[in-house]
């Protein structure tokens, strides 16, 4: 039952001074909490930053790794281009010296290198011809030498000579047979 | 729960003013959430209003949970039944008057304007409540007001408040001032006061009962004073009794003064008691009890006049207008 004429005014536990001091207290706990919120997002960006970091030092050694490998295989490969260049020069020196072997009455129609071997097929006038002026050179090259002969309808011949070089140990095997 | 909180934090703080004329009291009670209650009491003079300001802020201060009531003293204020035999309409203007109703018993109203004055008169330190006289009439005699025909007076220092009550149900309400501002009666009073006076001043009228035997078996041995010794403890007693005698002619003024007073008052409720009777306005019944709510200390004789004259089985019981007005703001806040 109301009594009163009038309505009282509204009561507040918050009065001016403790409104003034919890606005205070609000305020300095909302910078500690947003303090503490920007340290927690640096830490966490350091911590995303020092993992992206440790996963590029990862990477790059992993590459330094890779790249140690590549440089090693292409130093082989380049080792090895060197002596296949080399090879290939001897080769070519060989060959050079071979057509230079090779009479101007005598035409060579294949020639198969082999790896301590030479195959000779071609077509000279005569025999004499041939090892005069070719199965010498090549006796004197090579460590064994074997000569086949086939006519041709034009009254050539046709030949096949096999050259092989033999290692020294096979060599002097080899001369110990021929001795006995 | 929030409430409790709240407590305890501060206690309830009920500031209670009751303006009268020439002085103003200020009832003041702190409740502590332990339940303790610490009452405070000062009386101002009615015109320092920045004293009972200051000393209402210094409690304000305490507590954010402050209430301040003032009692209603505007001369505007009254009560009534719903309505009138023969009468459909209140008999005040509900557009310029704020009221309380409870419901199909009675209404108590007062002036907004005056409200607003009242307000005004303490926007320095603002109001909550306002409360009718009739309101804490209502209240203090809740239990009898419930039973049958009665006469409920509430007897201010200035004023007083007359309702008649029946199972709760108002039929006749008036609010009369004993020390009205400028009415022909009040300087009636005032005129028979200063007679008083004037003639006790000429006449040291002292009861022989209460003269001091002793005193006067001293005047007696008036012839025995040989020395200056003798005569400064004789010319002191004599002052003594002088000031004996002045406290006397005091307390007979207020005496007499107590005595007109309750007089008039006694006038201002059989008149009243007479407009209740005679007037058709009001559904008249018989009365044969009066209780009256005692707040300023009324001597016997309203009691007497009140049996003698007009027949009336009278109830005095003694009210403590600030600690009523208090609970009832206790009622209110909550």
């Amino acid at each position: 039952m109301r009594y009163s004429y009038i309505k009282p005014r509204k009561k507040s536990i918050f009065t001016s001074e403790i409104k003034l001091v919890v606005a205070f207290f609000a305020m300095s706990i909302f910078m500690l909490i947003s303090t503490y919120i920007f340290i927690l997002i640096k830490n966490s960006q350091f911590e995303q930053d020092k993992i992206n970091i440790l996963n590029a030092k990862y990477n790059i050694e992993k590459n330094i790794e890779s790249m140690k490998a590549k440089i090693t295989y292409i130093e082989k490969q380049n080792s090895l281009s060197q002596k296949i260049f080399t090879k290939n020069s001897v080769l070519k020196d060989s060959i050079k010296n071979l057509f230079d072997l090779v009479p101007q009455r005598i035409t060579l129609s294949k020639a198969k290198l082999l790896e301590n071997g030479l195959v000779l097929y071609g077509i000279t006038p005569n025999k004499d011809i041939y090892n005069f002026m070719l199965h010498a050179p090549l006796r004197s090259i090579f460590h064994r030498t074997y000569s086949s002969f086939y006519p041709t309808t034009d009254g050539w011949l046709r030949f096949v000579s096999t050259n092989y070089m033999d290692n020294e140990i096979d060599k002097i095997v080899q001369e110990e047979r021929d001795d006995e | 729960m929030f409430k409790s909180f709240e407590n305890l934090l501060y206690p309830y703080v009920y500031i209670n003013i009751i303006e009268n004329l020439q002085e103003t009291v200020v009832y003041i009670e702190e409740l502590y959430f332990s339940g303790s209650v610490d009452n405070y009491e000062e009386v101002f003079n009615t015109t320092k209003k920045e004293d009972i300001y200051e000393y209402i802020q210094s409690f304000a201060k305490k507590s954010p949970f402050y209430y301040i009531s003032l009692l209603d003293n505007s001369p505007s204020y009254g009560a009534s039944s719903i309505s009138f035999k023969g009468e459909g309409n209140l008999y005040y203007d509900s557009k310029h008057f704020e009221n309380i109703c409870i419901p199909d018993k009675w209404i108590y109203f007062t002036s907004k304007s005056d409200l607003l004055e009242l307000k005004n008169s303490y926007s320095k330190v603002g109001l909550d409540f306002i409360f009718s006289p009739f309101a804490i009439l209502a209240n203090f005699f809740n239990d009898k007001i419930k039973k049958n025909i009665a006469m409920y007076i509430l007897i201010n220092k200035d004023d007083l408040n007359i309702s008649i009550f029946e199972n709760s149900k108002l039929f006749f309400a008036s609010h009369l001032y004993t020390n009205n501002k400028g009415t022909d009666a009040d300087n009636e009073l005032i005129d028979i006061d200063d007679n008083k006076e004037l003639e006790l001043d000429d006449t040291i009228d002292v009861d022989l009962d209460d003269i001091n035997i002793e005193l006067m078996d001293e005047f007696a041995d008036i012839e025995d004073l040989d020395t200056f010794d003798d005569m400064d403890e004789f010319s002191q007693d004599i002052e003594e009794e002088n000031l004996d005698t002045k406290e006397l002619q005091k307390d007979i003024l207020e005496g007499q003064s107590n005595f007109s007073v309750d007089y008039y008052r006694f006038s201002l409720i059989q008149n009243a008691v007479n407009d209740f009777y005679k007037n058709n306005k009001f559904d008249s019944k018989f009365i044969e009890m009066v209780y009256i709510a005692d707040t300023v200390g009324i001597t016997n004789d309203l009691k007497k006049f009140l049996e003698e004259e007009m027949f009336l089985n009278v109830y005095v019981r003694k009210m403590d207008l600030g600690s009523e007005l208090c609970e009832l703001s206790k009622v209110e806040s909550k």
